[in-house]
């Protein structure tokens, strides 16, 4: 917007009263807009008001700032996002007013960093699954950082602050050649440094710096300048182990991929990165895990000289959501003792043919028991029948060759069909195959868990079932065409 | 040649107009725009802009200029099969494009032959170009295809907002704060906002001959007062104009290409 425009524009203050919004006390003056309160009758949730800056010497970014931000706010929903209440004419009273979230629990918890290895986990958990959630919905954030994540009551984080975020289907007006779109230094992606603004895995990487931070206290490349900035295109960051001694490698292997240079080397999605943090044990760990020095000199100047060539390919045309379903995760309900051969043969071909078409993809084998087969009366460690489901599945998953990250294997409890659509939920899973049930009388009678799951799952379901084979009937034979 | 004219449009148009749609390269395909036209009209639509390539390819120039005609508020503008109406197309025509024009000359009346011939290259209203193929030199019938081609286009326009058809593809390019081109492939039915501090390089697609693997009909819907725009694409009963296309003894691949559009 030209310096006459701008001149027309008025900029809201405390005391004010705006399209029914009452404006209250400034909570906050960043560089691009002031934050104030604001109420309206009839309104009971507590809102804020950001009200960029326009008067002279204001920065450059601030409209166009405020304006992507709420490009992108109208087009979000769900509880990982501020709710949008309203916002003014962009060309002359601009600004937006949003729920006001109190909680700050990321950034509190960086203060206090390093954490401990359960409330990291549930912390970068939360995180990751707020991030999932938004890719989904076709944003990149762009900036995520602990001061632009939210906490409700409940410890849902929501994300704040999209002023530089990408839409995938929105016209991208934020150019970072006209000094837009410059991110936070310490959490900025490799990419992201070379002005590359569709890559969802750019989101990754800053998780992966929230990780660390978490985990150690100190930034992966030191305090934020220049050369911190433009080190990340060329250097690994040090391993969190050489900070902290006593972190499980199974940690350090998730943060260290989260920060790998090239986006393809992260994990595709946020929501494998929930997956990692609630099961350390299907982590499959590599040589980042056990990485306690700087890389080598070699290595070094290897990346270095990479890097002057460095390409980071445009993600056009693919949008973060279809990247998504590019790693999905699968569930596999299992109930071995009462599947027949065929069955666990036309089981393991479906996966087969699954786990070819999507090389990212991942699963996890689940097999319910009612309670009454639990032999152990202590709940905290797995009963023996529980551990030999285990190895059961195992056993089946065998000829599969599947590698350990790709699988992982868990027992529950309870009535298979709820079991099964309660897991579905929480995790937020893709698809899930299921052997159909047997037309024995008792499923007749019980009705089939596959069915059920087929009604309630949140995804879609395949229902495998063994070719079966028309029998010989005595009193038809085949007739030939023609007769 | 009489209108052949940059116009802008005289102050009774300007009455601030909410919805417009817009479309362009009808090509006599009456069943897509009546499509195109109910549906505007159910979206709330008060003004209509037609881009211009009316007829030519179709077997219905005299009905679809008398349903475009009555449309209220209407600018069209000249395109490229328009104005070979009037001038000999050259030796380089192929055969059937010059049978397809004699005879669409003589389903047309006077009226109908005057209103085509007094069409302008493109119309100004406030801060929005109606255009055929590009600003940059309308009469030149250049294929915007291209970010330059596309700078250009907005430069010469001088408004925020450009609205072209001619290459029968739709497509949005938008300039940045920096001065970046970019492209947007739109989705139907999802609207677009438009930014006061960016310009807008707008092809509409075609309503009566889409060319980019989807045979659907194609038209924007512009709501100035939200500053956002809409592309619809909606499936009309194309078997009926391809009929009436091969029954009328014009080039059979005129209504063959409707089913896939390509």
């Amino acid at each position: 917007m030209s310096a006459t425009h701008r001149q027309t524009l008025h900029e809201v203050r405390t005391g004010e009263t705006i399209d029914g919004f009452v404006v209250g006390k400034l909570l906050h003056e960043g560089g691009m807009a002031r934050l104030y309160k604001a109420t309206r009758r009839g309104i009971h949730t507590p809102m804020l008001m950001k009200v960029p800056k326009t008067g002279a010497g204001a920065p450059a970014a601030a409209l166009p700032a405020l304006e992507n931000e709420l490009r992108v706010l109208q087009r979000l929903h769900g509880p990982h996002v501020p709710k949008l209440f309203g916002h003014g004419d962009l060309r002359a009273t601009p600004y937006i007013v949003m729920e006001y979230i109190e909680g700050d629990r990321l950034a509190q918890a960086v203060a206090r960093a390093p954490l401990p290895i359960a409330e990291l986990a549930n912390l970068g958990a939360a995180l990751c699954k707020a991030v999932h959630v938004m890719h989904h919905q076709n944003v990149i954030h762009l900036d995520l950082n602990p001061r632009n994540v939210r906490t409700r009551a409940d410890g849902t984080m929501v994300l704040i602050d999209f002023g530089i975020a990408h839409h995938a289907s929105l016209p991208d007006l934020i150019d970072a050649a006209f000094g837009e779109a410059a991110g936070t230094a310490a959490y900025v992606a490799p990419e992201q440094v070379r002005e590359l603004r569709s890559e969802s895995r750019s989101d990754i990487y800053a998780i992966g710096v929230i990780l660390y931070l978490l985990a150690t206290g100190r930034f992966p490349f030191g305090r934020a300048n220049l050369l911190s900035v433009k080190r990340r295109l060329f250097e690994p960051p040090l391993p969190p182990r050489l900070h902290r001694p006593d972190l499980p490698p199974w940690l350090q292997e998730v943060i260290l991929r989260c920060l790998e240079i090239r986006p393809e080397h992260r994990f595709t999605t946020a929501k494998q990165i929930v997956h990692a943090l609630t099961h350390p044990d299907s982590v499959h760990l590599t040589a980042r895990a056990h990485r306690v020095r700087p890389v080598d000199w070699l290595t070094r100047l290897r990346l270095w000289w990479r890097s002057l060539y460095e390409v980071f390919d445009e993600a056009e045309p693919v949008r973060p959501f279809e990247r998504l379903s590019h790693a999905p995760h699968v569930l596999l309900a299992l109930d071995l003792p009462h599947t027949s051969e065929p069955l666990k043969q036309a089981l393991r071909v479906t996966v087969r043919k699954f786990a070819r078409n999507e090389p990212h993809s991942y699963f996890t084998c689940l097999s319910v028991m009612r309670p009454a087969d639990r032999l152990s009366l202590r709940p905290d460690e797995p009963s023996a029948s529980a551990a030999e489901r285990i190895a059961e599945m195992r056993t089946w998953a065998q000829p599969l060759h599947l590698p350990p990250g790709r699988i992982s294997f868990h027992v529950a409890e309870g009535s298979a069909a709820d079991v099964i659509s309660d897991y579905a939920h929480h995790h937020v899973l893709d698809y899930i195959i299921v052997g159909a049930q047997g037309r024995s009388p008792m499923g007749r009678i019980l009705g089939s868990v596959s069915a059920r799951v087929v009604a309630e799952a949140p995804c879609s379901v395949t229902v495998v079932r063994p070719r079966e084979l028309p029998k010989a009937r005595e009193e038809h034979p085949p007739v030939t065409k023609g007769d | 040649m009489p209108g052949a004219t940059h116009e802008a449009v005289p102050a009774q148009h300007c009455i601030a107009a909410v919805k417009i749609a817009i479309f362009s390269d009808v090509h006599s395909n009456l069943e897509a725009l009546q499509r195109c036209c109910d549906h505007a009209a159910e979206q709330g639509a008060e003004r209509y802009v037609c881009l211009g390539d009316i007829i030519g390819y179709g077997a219905d120039p005299g009905p679809t200029l008398e349903r475009l005609m009555a449309l209220p508020g209407l600018i069209a503008i000249r395109g490229n099969h328009d104005e070979t109406l009037f001038r000999d197309p050259g030796d380089g025509a192929p055969p059937a494009v010059r049978h397809v024009l004699s005879w669409t000359r003589e389903q047309l009346s006077a009226a109908q032959l005057d209103f085509l011939s007094a069409l302008p290259y493109s119309v100004q209203r406030d801060d929005v170009t109606y255009v055929h193929a590009s600003a940059d030199n309308p009469q030149n019938w250049e294929y915007v295809r291209i970010a330059e081609q596309a700078e250009r286009c907005i430069h010469a326009a001088r408004t925020s907002l450009t609205f072209i058809g001619h290459t029968h593809e739709p497509y949005v390019f938008y300039e940045t704060a920096g001065g970046q081109i970019r492209e947007l492939r739109p989705a139907s039915g999802r609207p677009i906002p438009l930014s006061p501090r960016s310009r807008y390089l707008v092809n509409v697609g075609s309503l009566g001959q889409p060319r980019d693997g989807n045979a659907s009909t194609c038209y924007v819907l512009h709501n100035e007062d939200h500053a956002e725009l809409t592309f619809f694409r909606l499936s009309y009963d194309f078997q009926r104009t391809a009929g009436k296309i091969r029954a009328a003894g014009l080039a059979p691949h005129y209504a063959d290409r409707l089913a896939v559009g390509r």
